[in-house]
Parts: C-alpha cells; structure tokens; sequence
C-alpha cells in the first residue's frame, strides 16, 4: 500500500471502522447503503507507484493473497479522481512516496505493563464487546492502519 | 487504503470504497475516542493497549497535534488556520466542524442540530477527548449542561442526571442509559475540510 507520508499525518484518521460482525467474511461491510462515492484525498495525492518495498517483517495473516501478485499501488488501480477545488497541491519538494506498514495481528500488554506510555500521551481508546483496548497515537501516526479482532468483531483502526 | 482481498480502495476518513468491487459500500464507524492514557486507563481499569514490542519500535515518536505547521497551511479552506483542532461530526451525509476553541469557551459542551437531529457535542481540554452523542434519549430530547462537580461529565437539564464521556449515565436510577454515538473524532481543520469541502464550521454566538 502506498501514501504519501509528510511530517505529520496529512489526517487524523482516528476514526474506527468495523467491519462485518464475527462470523461473516471481512470482505462484506456489514452497511451498504448507496452512497455517492467520493473522490478521495489518498486517491487525489497518491503518485505513481514504485515496486513492492522490502519485505515487511510483519507478517500478514493474507500473505497468501499478495504473494505472487503483481505490484499494485493506489493509484494504479484508482484513475485520477475529479479534484475537490478546495484539495491543495502538494509542494513537489515536499512529495515523499513511503510505505508505511499496517499493523496485523497486534499484541496488547495490560496497563500496568505499558511502561513506554505516560499519562498525557494520546491513545485512540475502543470499547467493544465488554473489552476496552488503547492504540497510542505514537504508534497510529506511524502505522495508520491496525487491523484487529476484538472479542470475534474484526475492526479497522485508521489514524 | 486497499484491501487485499478485493484491492478495493477505501477513504480512510469514512470508511467508504471509492474504486473496485465493493465500489459503494461503508463500513460502519464505531467510536474512537483520542484520550489522554492517564484517562482512558482510569476510566477503563482493565483495557489492554498496543505493545509497542514491534519490529518498529525505534520508529514511533511523540508529535505535536493541532501545532501550526506552515508546510500545512496550505490545506484546507481559511475559515479557519490550517491546524486548528475540531471535532467532526457527520450525520446522515452532513458534515459540521465544531472548533475546539469555541467548545472551550462554551463550557466544552455545545448543543446543536445537525440535519434535524439534536446532537451534543463535548471537549474535555485535560482529557484532550472530544465526541458528538445523540441527545435523543428514550423519545426525548436532551439539553446537556456542564456538571458544576466533575469536569468531565455532562448533565442533563431536565432530570439533572450525569454522563460520562463514554455517554453512559452515572447518576442513580439511570444506570445502563447510555447515549448513542455519532461518527464523529478530533481533525486538524486542514484535513476536515479538504476532505468535507462543503462542510459546515459552527459558528460562536
């Protein structure tokens, strides 16, 4: 997957998407209604893309998908959107194409274990089905995309 | 943002797929309230919380959100600076931005309409959280003040019983009312409005 990565996240995307409940296939979003699909900033700003970065030590659970398929970035796959006349144009010496590596499977400590945290750092916090996990927003900003099961619901956590 | 299974592209903001195969559905958003760790581990005494014990670890970093970014200034619309903080709420394809600084100087609550739906909106400035409830509770409509005993409760009017900031009724005889949440979350302004360009800005006074 391919974004352009600026100092800062070009949004805060701490906005959670679930998926379809446990049971189903994530592939179906559990709402569908027709929505007027909008030209989106990812599409509108991403580059043309270079070949599949190093491998990436995270290993996911969909290797089995990618593997073996040719590289295919955002906008390969996605024809140049009609712009919002309001979405800027990015600077070209501030255009930087970087991966960035999306979480699979995360692992959670308990609270008490989370020495690498203080108070007033921010957490993108989640309740869902009686549990309660955090996802530093240390960690989002470098990640943005986590992709989690919570008590049987797959989530999507984006920053 | 694409999945791997149908390579679809999704709009990280809300959740919509834009191009490929499932082209017009939407996920559903869920609450995810940004929150200082102090508070959400006091509110949740047994959350769990994202090792940082990554092959990344040496890669994550403190930044500074809502920090005027000249390189940023070039985003958005100018209604407001680029880096202002709102929080963002959406109901039914309407979009308004309510600016941090104005919750402030109300008290951190506001109580307004978006598309004919009575919505509240809060920013607790120490737990750095902000989010948008329904104030419609059990066929009613609610009006939400500050609590003058917690700052990081709400009350409503009418019965005087208290919310926390997870929308669950704290009062007695309220227990297990909850209110109901509206996809909402804390924007830099900049990536609100590039992404809403027709979105509303709340206005003080």
């Amino acid at each position: 997957m391919y974004y352009i990565r600026v100092k800062k996240p070009l949004w805060l995307f701490f906005l959670l998407l679930a998926v379809a409940c446990g049971g189903e296939s994530s592939l179906t979003p559990q709402t569908s209604p027709a929505q007027t699909p909008t030209p989106t900033i990812a599409a509108t700003l991403t580059l043309s893309g270079r070949g599949p970065s190093e491998a990436s030590p995270e290993r996911s659970p969909y290797s089995d998908v990618v593997e073996g398929s040719s590289p295919t970035t955002i906008a390969s796959t996605s024809p140049p959107s009609p712009t919002p006349t309001l979405l800027p144009t990015l600077d070209p010496a501030y255009k930087r194409q970087t991966q960035f590596v999306p979480l699979y499977s995360p692992t959670f400590v308990k609270a008490g274990d989370a020495s690498y945290l203080r108070d007033d750092d921010l957490v993108l916090g989640l309740e869902l089905n009686g549990e309660a996990r955090a996802y530093p927003v240390m960690m989002m900003w470098y990640h943005h995309i986590a992709n989690d099961m919570v008590q049987g619901s797959p989530v999507l956590i984006t920053y | 943002m694409q999945d791997r299974e149908t390579r679809t592209i999704w709009a990280h903001l809300d959740g919509r797929a834009t191009r490929g195969p499932l082209q017009g559905q939407r996920m559903k958003i869920i609450a995810l309230p940004q929150m200082t760790w102090g508070e959400w581990k006091r509110a949740h005494k047994d959350t769990l919380v994202l090792s940082n014990n990554t092959t990344f670890k040496n890669q994550y970093r403190r930044f500074p959100i809502g920090d005027f970014d000249p390189r940023e200034a070039l985003y958005g619309d100018k209604r407001l600076p680029a880096n202002a903080l709102v929080v963002g709420v959406e109901v039914n394809g309407q979009y308004k931005a309510y600016p941090v600084d104005a919750l402030s100087k109300a008290a951190g609550i506001l109580n307004d309409e978006i598309n004919s739906l009575p919505i509240v909106v809060f920013f607790d400035a120490s737990a750095k959280t902000g989010l948008a409830y329904s104030r419609v509770v059990g066929g009613k409509v609610l009006e939400f003040a500050p609590s003058e005993t917690n700052a990081s409760q709400l009350k409503d009017k009418a019965t005087g019983n208290l919310w926390d900031l997870q929308g669950r009724c704290v009062s007695q005889g309220c227990e297990g009312a909850s209110l109901q949440f509206i996809p909402s979350f804390i924007s830099e302004w900049y990536g609100w409005s590039a992404y809403h360009p027709d979105t509303a800005l709340y206005q003080i006074g």
